[in-house]
C-alpha cells in the first residue's frame, strides 16, 4: 500500500488524491472549453442597429435613415461622397427571390444615402455563379429599379482592375486583382441577404465580399477562393477591401440549404452597422445561430471587430424580440453544432 | 449590333469592352469571333488587323493572358484559338496557343463534398478550369471543345475526353450550370447560358439521346429568357442540334435594347448576339 501524499500540510489518502485530480481535470476541461468559446474582443465595442420591417412595401428608406441616426451616421460624413452598394446576387432563378438582396431594399438604401447628401450612389456586384449578369438583374427585379431610378450599375466581373496587396496574408495570394472602382468610391456598403450557407454555416456581410472578385480572372464560380480556404479568403478580403458599412436584408432570408437551394424564411428585420463582424454576429444571433461557432466570425474577434454579445451595443429592436430559428440541416456538416 | 461593336473598335484595331474603354484581349477576341463568319459585311483587311492585334497580346508560352504574367487564367486562350481559326495566316500563333491549351488540361475532380450527378462519373477525366490553380468547370471546358472543333481537332482523344466530362456534369434533370451537379444530396439548378454553350460544344460529339432532357430545358428556357447572353448561347445550342429557335432576331433585339438601356451592353454580348444570328441568312439585330 502506498503512503499518503502530503498537500498544504494535510495528508491525503490515495482516494482523496484521485478525487482531487479528477475534479481538477474536469475543471480544466470545461474551463478550456468555456475560454475557447468566449474569445477576447480586446475591449472593442461596436453598435449595431436592428430595424423591423414586415415586408418590402414598408417605408424602408425611412428605416435606414433611422438606423443611420441611432448609429451616429451623420450627413457631415456623407455629403459629397460616392457610395457603392454591393448587394448579393450570386445567381437567380424564377420563383426564388430569397437568393438575392431585394431590389426595394437596394432602392431604399440609394434613397437614404442620397437623402443624407451623398453625391452619387452606384450599385456594383460580380455575380458569383452566373456569367449572365443581365439575367440575374432581370430575375431579381433590380434591372427595373436601376432603369427607373437611373442608377448606374457596374459589373464587377468585368471592370478594369488593379493589384492590391492582400492585407490579411492568410491565403496564398500576395495580391488580389480587384476592381479599380473600389478605390474610387468613399464608402463600400455590403448589402447581403440573411442566409444559411452549406459550407460556412451563414453568409452575411463578410462573405458577401466574395462578389468583388472579378469573375473574368477568378472564374464562375470564384472557386479559387474555396480552394484557398473559404474562411481565410473571407478574412483577407474584408481586411483588404475594408467595407465601411453593412445593411443586411433579413426581411425575407433563406434557411436550410443556402445560399441557393434553401427555402424562404420571413424574419422581418434589417440589420445595419459600421462593423461587419459585429453586424454579422448580431444577424447570426437573430437566426439563432452561435456566431462563435462560425469559423470566420470566431477568428474575426478582436481583429476585425467584436463578436461577443456584451461587446455589441444593440440599438433599435432587441435580438430577443426578433430572433427566429433558421432551419439547419443534419446532412450539411457546416450546420452541425452551430445552433444557439 | 454591328454598329455598336464597330463603336468599340479602337485605333490600334483592338476592341474595348464598353464604349470609350481601351482595347483589351477579351473583347477583341469576342469581336473577332463574332465578325469572322460575316466577312461579307466587314472588310477582310480590317479583320486581319484585328487578328494581328489579338496575337500581340499572346504570351511567350502561347497563352492569352488578361493580366500579363500575373494571374494565369486560361479561358481567353480558348477564345483566341477559336477566333483565329478562320485565319490561316495566323496558324503559327494559333498552334502555339493550342499547345499551351492542351498542357493546361487538368483533373476534373470537384470538391470532395460535391458528388457527380451521373452514377459512375469518372472524376479523372481531364478537362479545363478557369485558371491554373483550380478544378475544371463547364464553361472553360466547353469553350475549349469549341476551339478544338474549330481547328479541325474535334476527333482528338482529348476533345472526346472533355466532351465526356461535359456529359458527366449534365444535371440529372437536364441542363448545365457552372459545373456542379449534386451538392450535399441536393441537385443544383441549371442555367440557360451554360446549357446553350454545352449543347453547342457537344454537337457532333454526343448523340441526341445523351442530351434529350437538356434540349427540353433549353427549348423551354428559350421561351422565357430575356437576357442577351443566355439567348445567344441557347440559340447557338438549339440550332446546333437542329431544334427551332423562333423569333430569334426579335427576341435578341429586344434583349440587347434593354441591356443597352441600363448601360450593360458590351463587346461580349454584342459579339455573341451577332455570332448567334450568323446562321440566319439575313440575321441582323437592330437596337
Amino acid at each position: 500500500m502506498s503512503s499518503p501524499v502530503e498537500l498544504f500540510g494535510r495528508k491525503l489518502s490515495r482516494r482523496d488524491f484521485i478525487t482531487a485530480g479528477a475534479v481538477l481535470g474536469t475543471g480544466m476541461y470545461f474551463g478550456k472549453n468555456w475560454w475557447d468559446n468566449i474569445p477576447n474582443d480586446h475591449g472593442w465595442r461596436e453598435r449595431v442597429f436592428i430595424g423591423k420591417a414586415a415586408d418590402y412595401d414598408r417605408p424602408l428608406a425611412r428605416l435606414i435613415r433611422d438606423g443611420f441616426k441611432t448609429l451616429g451616421v451623420t450627413s457631415a460624413e456623407l455629403i459629397g461622397k460616392r457610395i457603392l452598394l454591393k448587394p448579393n446576387l450570386v445567381e437567380s432563378h424564377e420563383g426564388r427571390p430569397q437568393i438575392s438582396t431585394h431590389p426595394l431594399l437596394v432602392r431604399a438604401a440609394i434613397e437614404a444615402f442620397l437623402g443624407m447628401g451623398a453625391a452619387e450612389v452606384l450599385v456594383a456586384e460580380g455575380p458569383g455563379h452566373e456569367r449572365d449578369t443581365m439575367r440575374v438583374l432581370q430575375l431579381n427585379g433590380l434591372a427595373g429599379v436601376l432603369r427607373e431610378d437611373r442608377i448606374r450599375y457596374f459589373d464587377l466581373n468585368y471592370l478594369e482592375t488593379c493589384s492590391v496587396t492582400n492585407a490579411g496574408g492568410l491565403v496564398k495570394a500576395a495580391k488580389f486583382e480587384l476592381p479599380r472602382i473600389l478605390q474610387a468610391v468613399d464608402w463600400v456598403v455590403s448589402m447581403p441577404k440573411m442566409k444559411t450557407h452549406h459550407w460556412m454555416g451563414v453568409t452575411l456581410s463578410m462573405k458577401n465580399m466574395f462578389g468583388v472578385m472579378p469573375g473574368c480572372y477568378y472564374g464562375w464560380p470564384k472557386n479559387v477562393l474555396h480552394h484557398w480556404g473559404i474562411a481565410d479568403a473571407i478574412l483577407d478580403l474584408n481586411l483588404t477591401v475594408k467595407p465601411q458599412f453593412s445593411i443586411v436584408d433579413g426581411i425575407v432570408g433563406m434557411e436550410g440549404d443556402g445560399p441557393i437551394l434553401g427555402g424562404a424564411k420571413a424574419c422581418g428585420v434589417v440589420v445595419m452597422g459600421r462593423n461587419a463582424p459585429a453586424v454579422d454576429a448580431t444577424a447570426a444571433r437573430i437566426m439563432k445561430i452561435n456566431p462563435h461557432r462560425i469559423s470566420y466570425l470566431k477568428r474575426s474577434t478582436g481583429w476585425l471587430g467584436p463578436v461577443s454579445e456584451h461587446m455589441i451595443q444593440q440599438v433599435g429592436e432587441k435580438i430577443s424580440t426578433v430572433a427566429t430559428p433558421f432551419q439547419l440541416l443534419d446532412r450539411i456538416p457546416a450546420h452541425h453544432g452551430i445552433r444557439l | 449590333m454591328e454598329q455598336f461593336l464597330a463603336g468599340l473598335r479602337q485605333a490600334d484595331h483592338g476592341y474595348g469592352m464598353v464604349p470609350g474603354e481601351a482595347s483589351a484581349a477579351l473583347p477583341t477576341a469576342f469581336a473577332l469571333l463574332s465578325l469572322k463568319p460575316r466577312q461579307g459585311s466587314v472588310q477582310r483587311g480590317e479583320l486581319q488587323e484585328t487578328a494581328f492585334r489579338l496575337t500581340r497580346w499572346q504570351q511567350e508560352n502561347g497563352s492569352l493572358e488578361l493580366l500579363q504574367g500575373q494571374y494565369p487564367c486560361t479561358w481567353p486562350t480558348m477564345l483566341f484559338i477559336w477566333a483565329l481559326s478562320a485565319f490561316p495566316e495566323f496558324k503559327p500563333a494559333r498552334d502555339r496557343a493550342l499547345d499551351c491549351l492542351l498542357n493546361q488540361m487538368k483533373s476534373s475532380k470537384p470538391n470532395s463534398l460535391v458528388v457527380m450527378g451521373n452514377a459512375g462519373g469518372d472524376c479523372d477525366l481531364d478537362s479545363w478550369g478557369w485558371c491554373d490553380h483550380n478544378y475544371s468547370w463547364v464553361v472553360p471546358t466547353a469553350l475549349a471543345v469549341c476551339a478544338l472543333k474549330a481547328t479541325g481537332r474535334g476527333g482528338d482523344l482529348r476533345t472526346g475526353q472533355a466532351s465526356r466530362m461535359l456529359l458527366q456534369r449534365q444535371l440529372p434533370s437536364g441542363g448545365w450550370n457552372y459545373g456542379n451537379t449534386i451538392v450535399l444530396e441536393s441537385e443544383l439548378l441549371p442555367l440557360p447560358d451554360t446549357t446553350g454553350l454545352a449543347l453547342y460544344a457537344l454537337a457532333g460529339k454526343a448523340v441526341e439521346a445523351d442530351v434529350t432532357k437538356s434540349l427540353a430545358y433549353a427549348a423551354q428556357a428559350w421561351e422565357v429568357e430575356k437576357a442577351p447572353l443566355s439567348l445567344a448561347w441557347l440559340c447557338l445550342g438549339l440550332n446546333a442540334w437542329n431544334h427551332p429557335v423562333p423569333d430569334a432576331e426579335k427576341k435578341l433585339g429586344r434583349a440587347c435594347a434593354e441591356t443597352l438601356g441600363i448601360g450593360l451592353l458590351n463587346a461580349e454580348l454584342a459579339g455573341m448576339t451577332i455570332l448567334a444570328l450568323s446562321w440566319l441568312p439575313q440575321g441582323k439585330v437592330r437596337i
